[in-house]
């Protein structure tokens, strides 16, 4: 407890001796960040392969790229995001000068994942630093190589001071948030974001939680299904399904259902060959627990394809459940595995029936060639994020806002919107102190004149 | 839980989609509108009975103000729900990229009882606008507007999806225990953790408006006469309880001196030289509050007015000098017709002292030089910030209104009240075709593909950057 003290005491000195407040100072960490992803690339891309057995083009695309193309941004766009904002005037204040000003929050906390470990602290940390905060980072110990990695290597090229990494489990996390900071983000499952939020509400800390669910996938009868199919099983099984976006079920039409599967067979081949634990682009899953977990889902369900599990290398193939039943276990949980179960539904309105009657998704897919009917699915539906004729592809869209509704989470970030979250918008009205006169309306003693 | 019956029965009418077109939002704020038209003396009667308010300032800031809101909500409603189309990346180009502004769902706004019938429908107007259900609490404290609002607005809103529930401490804690998809609170910081706990359980998002007290501070390089006259205007409107009035001043011990006979003067012209007298003057919400007030006029020295009476929960518009930061007047927002002077050496003192403390809803700074006014301002954090006068910022609806730290978290007025109570839905729409644009992406991987990938997503640096 003593240390998170310390360390949040020494992060909350830096901030306010002031110096993160000057953009040149925000662009040269931002600069050093950007020179330690190039200069590391090796270390970073073989401790993620460590954690999650991921090929290193794999983690350049998914985790590096991502990283890279936040700080291009940041750079390109902070003196833009940080000026002051005019805004419109009325008549009582047409003499004034009135702005929001964007302002720092103070000490923020970065509380990280393990499927995507780099990424998922690396991000919000490049909003949290181009909004002039000084930060606190805590990547999930159970990608424990990306973790110990970042741990090492953030200090030897941001200021030391302004910017912690803080390592550790259950009960260092917990001692982390019994501290006050100003802004809390954080990436993980919603049993905990209910703990992350009830620790900040006791110190009236505002909060980004980007949590997850299960984001279903609605099949059209009317669709491309050999192009849907190739879309979806690049979404799900990337990561070995380990993605808080991945698509988590399939709902479609009891005719097509066999169709899928055999699209989706197909596609696996042409991705990872004849023996998918030979490809060296198919991850692993993160753990032992986590292996069993979703080994348990496959209890009792019509396996279509894949199943066959590894437990000692934590390998389980890519596998396909069909004519699942809404009330078995697979259909409770997000899965965060390669396991796609199919639901069938008669109708969209079946479909979008189903959809409401549980959590809002993060995530919501829907394959068709009728656009009424995708767009139909949008309004009567809720979810954090849409992508429809592909999977994923939202998250790589940085002006659109990445983040939950309901269960799935709330707030968002990413691009100028992780400005936005880490800053303070402040209402500004600078007036004359001369030009009494025009006052003189709103003092007493009043009269229905005057209103 | 007593309220379950309710919240299912408006989370049923929420899942039929009928809060959902515009022309339904539009019927439901013209009917708001009606409501203040209609209903208008019943408003000044209602808050005169529960804070003495003056019918000039309960037409300003009971009606009018949310009439502003009203207008400017139905003026801009349709380009408010627009879908925001997007700047795309290379790989995106050919798509649809949008932001959707999605009703949350049930909603839940609880008000305090200083601005009783603004405080509940200002955020009204942004959840309709939003196309929510909500239900309303209104304090129980201001009891004739809870009265009010309780049994007339029902008349004028869908009671399908809009309910008014008339609750105190125990029956609020039970209504919290419920699942709302967003959560609108104004009142006290200790409240707000109570209902931010609550809310966590449900992961229910939140827009606290609480308060703290708000500094004021004034240079030896004013014009005293113009700061008198707007200091005590702020402070003393509403007989001191806003939470974005002035709570204390921070000057030099000369313009201590020069500022009380000026204060004086204002405070004659405002209210007379018996201001129990002025029908333009209020009176404390209730007899607990009066005394809580009247407890802090022990620090210091009375400068200006002091006198009492408590049949009339009549607290006199009230200086106090020489005022220590030790003093009970310093320990907590005042939230009455009191205003403490403390005396600093300097600007930066005063800077110092206003950092060392948490910061507040508001922060005031008077001087002739600007270069004071923007040093204030740059050098502090504070919800909102008023140069050379107070409390005007909060009028500009162009202008967020909320707080930072415990002072709160959200804002919202205008505009801001309807992105407060909509979900940012980031949508993608695709193209079923040119699915060999796809290619990179696929296993097997290889560097060739890497490089074509790296080339559409990475957004490339400008050469030239200004400012290194």
């Amino acid at each position: 407890m003593e240390k998170m003290q310390q360390v949040v005491g020494r992060a909350r000195a830096a901030f306010n001796s002031g110096r993160c407040r000057s953009l040149e100072f925000r662009m040269q960490q931002l600069k050093a960040l950007e020179r330690m992803v190039h200069e590391k690339e090796k270390e970073i891309l073989a401790a993620i392969k460590a954690d999650l057995h991921k090929s290193g083009y794999n983690a350049y695309s998914h985790e590096i790229m991502s990283v890279l193309g936040e700080l291009a941004l940041a750079m390109e766009k902070l003196p833009s995001w940080a000026a002051p904002q005019p805004v419109k005037k009325n008549l009582l204040t047409m003499r004034d000068e009135a702005f929001i000003c964007l302002e720092p929050l103070g000490v923020v906390l970065i509380i990280g994942a393990w499927n995507y470990p780099f990424t998922l602290v690396m991000q919000p940390l490049v909003g949290a630093i181009a909004a002039g905060n000084a930060v606190v980072v805590k990547p999930s110990e159970i990608s424990e190589n990306t973790a110990q990695l970042v741990a090492d290597i953030l200090p030897q090229y941001l200021d030391p001071e302004l910017y912690h990494v803080v390592t550790g489990g259950v009960p260092e996390t917990t001692a982390l948030l019994a501290q006050r900071f100003d802004h809390i983000l954080y990436t993980g499952n919603s049993t905990v974001g209910k703990i992350v939020m009830a620790a900040a509400a006791k110190h009236l800390t505002p909060v980004t939680l980007e949590l997850g669910g299960k984001s279903p996938c609605y099949i059209d009868k009317d669709c491309d299904l050999a192009v849907a199919c190739r879309r979806i099983t690049w979404g799900k099984y990337m990561n070995c399904g380990q993605t808080c976006i991945a698509p988590d079920y399939i709902l479609c039409d009891p005719s097509i259902q066999s169709k899928v599967v055999e699209n989706i067979k197909a596609t696996l081949q042409e991705f990872y060959g004849e023996d998918v634990k030979s490809s060296p682009d198919y991850e692993r899953i993160i753990n032992r627990r986590h292996f069993e977990r979703i080994v348990g889902l496959l209890e009792g369900q019509k396996i279509a394809h894949g199943g066959e599990t590894d437990e000692a290398s934590c390998f389980i193939a890519p596998t396909i459940l069909t004519d699942v039943s809404p009330e078995s276990k697979v259909m409770e949980e997000e899965i965060f595995g390669p396991v796609l179960p199919i639901v069938t539904v008669k109708s969209v309105d079946e479909a979008i029936e189903f959809i409401n009657h549980r959590e809002k998704p993060l995530a919501l897919y829907v394959f068709s060639n009728n656009k009424k009917l995708i767009k139909r699915v949008i309004s009567e539906t809720s979810s954090g994020g849409f992508t429809g004729n592909d999977v994923i592809m939202h998250f790589f869209l940085s002006t659109l806002p990445f983040g939950g509704v309901g269960n799935s989470g709330m707030g968002a970030y990413h691009g100028k919107h992780s400005f936005e979250t880490f800053s303070h918008r402040r209402a500004c009205l600078i007036k004359d102190l001369k030009m009494e006169s025009t006052n003189s309306i709103r003092y007493p003693p009043g009269s229905q004149k005057k209103v | 839980n007593p309220y379950a019956g309710l919240v299912s029965q408006l989370r049923a009418a929420w899942l039929s989609g009928k809060t959902r077109p515009m022309e339904y939002r539009v019927a439901q704020l013209e009917a708001l509108g009606r409501f203040l038209d209609e209903k208008k003396e019943d408003i000044l009667q209602a808050t005169a009975l529960d804070l003495g308010k003056p019918s000039f300032e309960a037409c300003f800031g009971e009606i009018l103000l949310i009439k502003n809101e009203l207008h400017e909500a139905l003026n801009n409603l349709s380009s408010w729900m627009k879908d925001e189309h997007v700047d795309k990346n290379l790989v995106t180009k050919l798509d649809s990229a949008f932001i959707r502004k999605d009703p949350y769902g049930v909603v839940l706004i609880i008000a305090p009882w200083n601005y009783p019938i603004n405080l509940l429908l200002v955020p009204l107007v942004g959840a309709i606008a939003a196309g929510n259900c909500v239900v309303l609490k209104p304090s129980e404290i201001s009891k004739n507007s809870e009265k009010l609002l309780a049994e007339t607005l029902s008349s004028y809103l869908d009671n399908d999806c809009f309910a008014v529930v008339t609750a105190g401490v125990q029956e609020t804690t039970r209504l919290l225990e419920n699942k709302f998809d967003y959560i609108f609170f104004t009142g006290s910081s200790s409240v707000g953790r109570i209902v931010m706990t609550a809310a966590a359980k449900h992961l229910t998002p939140v827009t606290l408006e609480l308060g703290g007290k708000n500094p004021c501070y004034v240079s030896d390089v004013c014009d005293v006469q113009n700061v008198a006259r707007r200091v005590v205007w702020g402070r003393f409107l509403n007989a001191g309880q806003s939470c974005f009035a002035p709570d204390y001043v921070l000057c030099s011990l000369e313009m201590q001196e020069k500022l009380m006979p000026a204060l004086r003067e204002a405070i004659t012209e405002f209210f007379g030289s018996n201001p129990q007298e002025s029908p333009d003057f209020g009176r404390i919400i209730g007899d607990k509050q009066f005394r809580r007030v009247r407890a802090l006029l022990g620090s210091g020295r009375v400068a200006i007015g002091g006198q009492t009476d408590e049949k009339e929960r009549y607290i006199a518009p009230t200086v106090l000098a020489d005022v220590l930061p030790s003093d009970p007047a310093m320990q907590e927002e005042i939230f009455g017709p009191i205003l403490p002077i403390v005396v600093v050496g300097s600007m930066e003192e005063a800077i110092d002292f206003i950092n060392a403390r948490p910061r507040p809803l508001a922060l005031y700074a008077f001087s002739c030089d600007s270069k004071v006014v923007n040093q204030v301002l740059e050098r502090t954090s504070s919800g909102g910030f008023c140069g050379n006068d107070t409390m005007m910022h909060v009028l500009l609806t162009s202008l967020p209104f909320g707080g930072i730290g415990n002072s709160g978290l959200g804002m919202y007025h205008g505009k801001f009240t309807f992105d407060t109570f909509s979900q940012q839905r980031g949508v993608l729409h695709r193209n079923m075709g040119l699915e060999a644009l796809n290619g990179p992406r696929y296993p097997p991987y290889s560097q060739q593909r890497l490089g074509l990938l790296t080339a559409a997503l990475e957004i490339k640096r400008r050469a030239t950057c200004t400012l290194l």
